[in-house]
């Protein structure tokens, strides 16, 4: 008779695996208990390539080893498995604890690192073995032109470079937020410590835009301000040209003129100059049964007091305040090594790419709007995104190759 | 062409899809039932057209606007994944979600007039929640089949077939949520200038997709499949925490993802 295995005898399998990754989350506990949480700057240049470099050779070496003991288990999906649970145990934690950026070490939660998961020495740990046992699992595993064989390669390599890159370009990624008036350049941002700092690349605002959404109408109950009806407000919009008429109770309004840019030109009217200070205007005419009445209205801004009409005594017309649709800088960029960079439309979700650095229009003076005289933009430096960029890439095509072929069974 | 006459295009479209979606359960119909499911994307992108070409700019402007999208979007990678896949209840899926969305959208029209802020106005919003909603589908169903599996391994019976069935669903699953999530990434490069910044709904969506992670490669190892099984159940239930819970968890005040 078969002697039944016992924990510890090899191959090793899932008690192993799922006994050694909680004896590494006790130990990432441990360390985080006494020494505090782990210092990413202990990976920054130059010690993430030595760190890189040792990897690799790590994975190499697996390579010609993988028949012994121990890298059997380590590429096995018993151990796979286990770190992928042990990740998403960490990452529970991490869903339901409320991640802030300092903590102070004063109960048992805040000791383990509960509320800073991802610098916290069991999620780092775990996060370095899943990548290593990840990559020498991509190594383990003999190059066939076979579809399983390259689904499996762009999903795993894909992963493994995103944990590559990310994990150890983190420390060489830095970010800030810089500050230019109009019509100027500027160079020097502050750090998170508030101290002035100068940086190899600088910034000339030529302009900044702002376009605002055309506005809309509403009906307010002049006492309370409230838009109505109450349960369920209703707001005209006047930028169809397909409907100029709006009914409100016995009431029917009709836009008979709209201004963009509009400045107050008398008492009761407005007209159209196209500068900053300028803020939508309206026409309206209100109708009921044989009574007309027009009148102008506009939602103002800091420089110009806003105009409404009452509609009877109860009721007034008013437009609502203008909401940004986008806002654009102008701007030329110079970098220390002599780069030159121009893009005159920055605006959200476009940035722009200046050698290492990227460039986000990040935001304005919110109490002037329009009228804000400075924009400012976040910057970030990260030499490793090309190549995560490139892992993003090769997983996105094995997801598609997944929704393709799905599982497959013909083996 | 405006919003006034989406009610002659939406009303045929949801018509013919739900036709479509009924007979393609009728093995003799079934070409009719793709052809009149085509008919119906080709009214609603009929609409689309005529719709942008009226309002002079690309219709992504406001949340109604973007519904068009879905609506479309899905209903045609429906379509695709079902000839693909044979799953006849995708179509009638894809064919109720998209006409949901129509509704919305005939049913809320003072929901036409909210703008989209800057950080919205990208081109990877509708591809990123078009990729979730359909693989929200697959992990439904494969749980639905989950489920069944597990019921009548209780009373001893095998069934293969089935259980082909839920590996391939969640393989075209994962694949739409790993697309949807790596979108996501890009989306929230270009917008924030991080591809992940570990927010409360990011890490839910990641150990969501760890744990469809554990399903898969537990399955490879073809260990007892209860437990597979049952990983595929909590996979759901964190997916939904995921999607509808994470705004009401203490930890996500001050969530990005929360609107």
């Amino acid at each position: 008779m078969k002697n039944k295995k016992r924990i510890w005898d090899i191959p090793w399998g899932y008690k192993e695996s799922i006994a050694i990754v909680l004896g590494i989350v006790l130990v990432g506990f441990l360390l985080q208990v006494t020494i505090g949480k782990f210092d990413f700057y202990l990976l920054s240049y130059p010690y993430n390539f030595y760190f890189g470099i040792f990897s690799l050779a790590f994975i190499v070496l697996s390579v010609f080893l993988k028949r012994k003991a121990f890298f059997i288990w380590f590429t096995s999906l018993s151990f796979s498995v286990s770190l992928i649970g042990a990740i998403t145990f960490l990452s529970i934690i991490m869903g339901l604890t409320k991640q802030v950026p300092v903590v102070d070490r004063s109960n048992i939660f805040t000791l383990l690192g509960f509320n800073q998961m991802t610098s916290s020495w069991e999620f780092v740990l775990i996060y370095f073995l899943l990548f290593l046992s990840l990559g020498c699992t991509i190594a383990k595993r003999k190059p066939h032109l076979t579809k399983q064989y390259f689904v499996f390669l762009l999903n795993h390599l894909g992963l493994w470079m995103i944990l590559f890159f990310a994990g150890l370009g983190y420390s060489n990624l830095n970010r800030y937020v810089m500050y230019v008036e109009i019509g100027e350049t500027q160079w020097r941002v502050y750090d998170k410590d508030s101290k002035v700092v100068e940086l190899p690349i600088a910034i000339q605002l030529n302009n900044f835009t702002i376009e605002e959404y055309i506005p809309k109408l509403a009906v307010i109950d002049k006492k309370t301000g409230e838009v109505l009806p109450k349960d369920k407000p209703v707001y005209f919009q006047i930028d169809t040209n397909s409907k100029e008429e709006f009914s409100f109770n016995c009431y029917k309004i009709k836009l008979k003129k709209y201004i963009h840019n509009a400045v107050r030109n008398s008492d009761t009217s407005y007209k159209e100059v196209p500068m900053k200070a300028s803020c939508p205007a309206a026409l309206v005419e209100i109708r009921n049964n044989n009574k007309v009445k027009s009148h102008w209205i506009s939602a103002g801004n800091k420089m110009q007091i806003p105009m409404f009409t009452d509609i009877d005594s109860n009721l007034a017309l008013v437009m609502t305040p203008s909401e940004a649709k986008s806002f654009i800088s102008n701007i030329e960029v110079y970098t220390q090594e002599g780069g030159y960079y121009k893009e005159e439309n920055l605006r959200v979700n476009y940035p722009l790419r200046a050698g290492n650095w990227r460039i986000y229009q990040y935001g304005y003076d919110n109490n002037m709007g329009k009228m804000s005289s400075y924009s400012s933009f976040e910057l970030v430096y990260d030499p490793w995104l090309n190549m995560v960029y490139l892992g993003i890439g090769l997983l996105a095509l094995g997801s598609f190759l997944l929704i393709i072929f799905g599982k497959n069974y013909k083996k | 062409m405006s919003w006034d006459s989406f009610i002659w295009f939406a009303l045929p479209s949801i018509l013919l899809w739900v036709l479509a979606s009924l007979l393609v359960y009728k093995t003799k119909y079934r070409l009719v039932s793709n052809i009149l499911f085509l008919m119906g994307i080709s009214v609603f992108l009929l609409f689309i057209i005529l719709f942008w070409h009226s309002v002079n700019r690309p219709p992504f402007r406001t949340m109604g606007e973007t519904r068009l999208w879905y609506s479309f979007f899905i209903t045609s990678i429906g379509f695709i994944t079902y000839r693909i896949w044979k799953y006849k209840w995708l179509l009638s899926y894809t064919a109720l979600v998209g006409s949901v969305f129509i509704i919305i959208n005939l049913l809320k029209p003072e929901i036409h007039s909210t703008n989209l802020m800057p950080a919205l106005q990208s081109y990877w919003f509708i591809p990123h929640v078009t990729s979730y909603i359909i693989s929200y589908s697959m992990f439904g169903a494969s749980t639905i089949a989950a489920i069944i599996l597990l019921n009548k391994l209780r009373k001893n019976k095998d069934d293969r077939e089935l259980e082909k069935l839920i590996d391939n669903l969640v393989y075209v699953g994962f694949g739409f949520l790993a697309l949807g999530m790596l979108m996501g990434c890009m989306w929230a490069k270009a917008a924030w200038g991080n591809y992940w910044s570990w927010d409360p709904k990011e890490t839910w969506a990641f150990l969501t997709i760890t744990t469809y992670l554990a399903y898969i490669h537990t399955r490879i190892q073809r260990i007892n499949i209860r437990i597979s099984l049952w990983i595929l159940i909590v996979a759901l239930i964190l997916l939904c925490i995921t999607w509808l819970g994470v705004s009401y968890l203490p930890s996500s005040q001050g969530s990005v993802h929360v609107y």
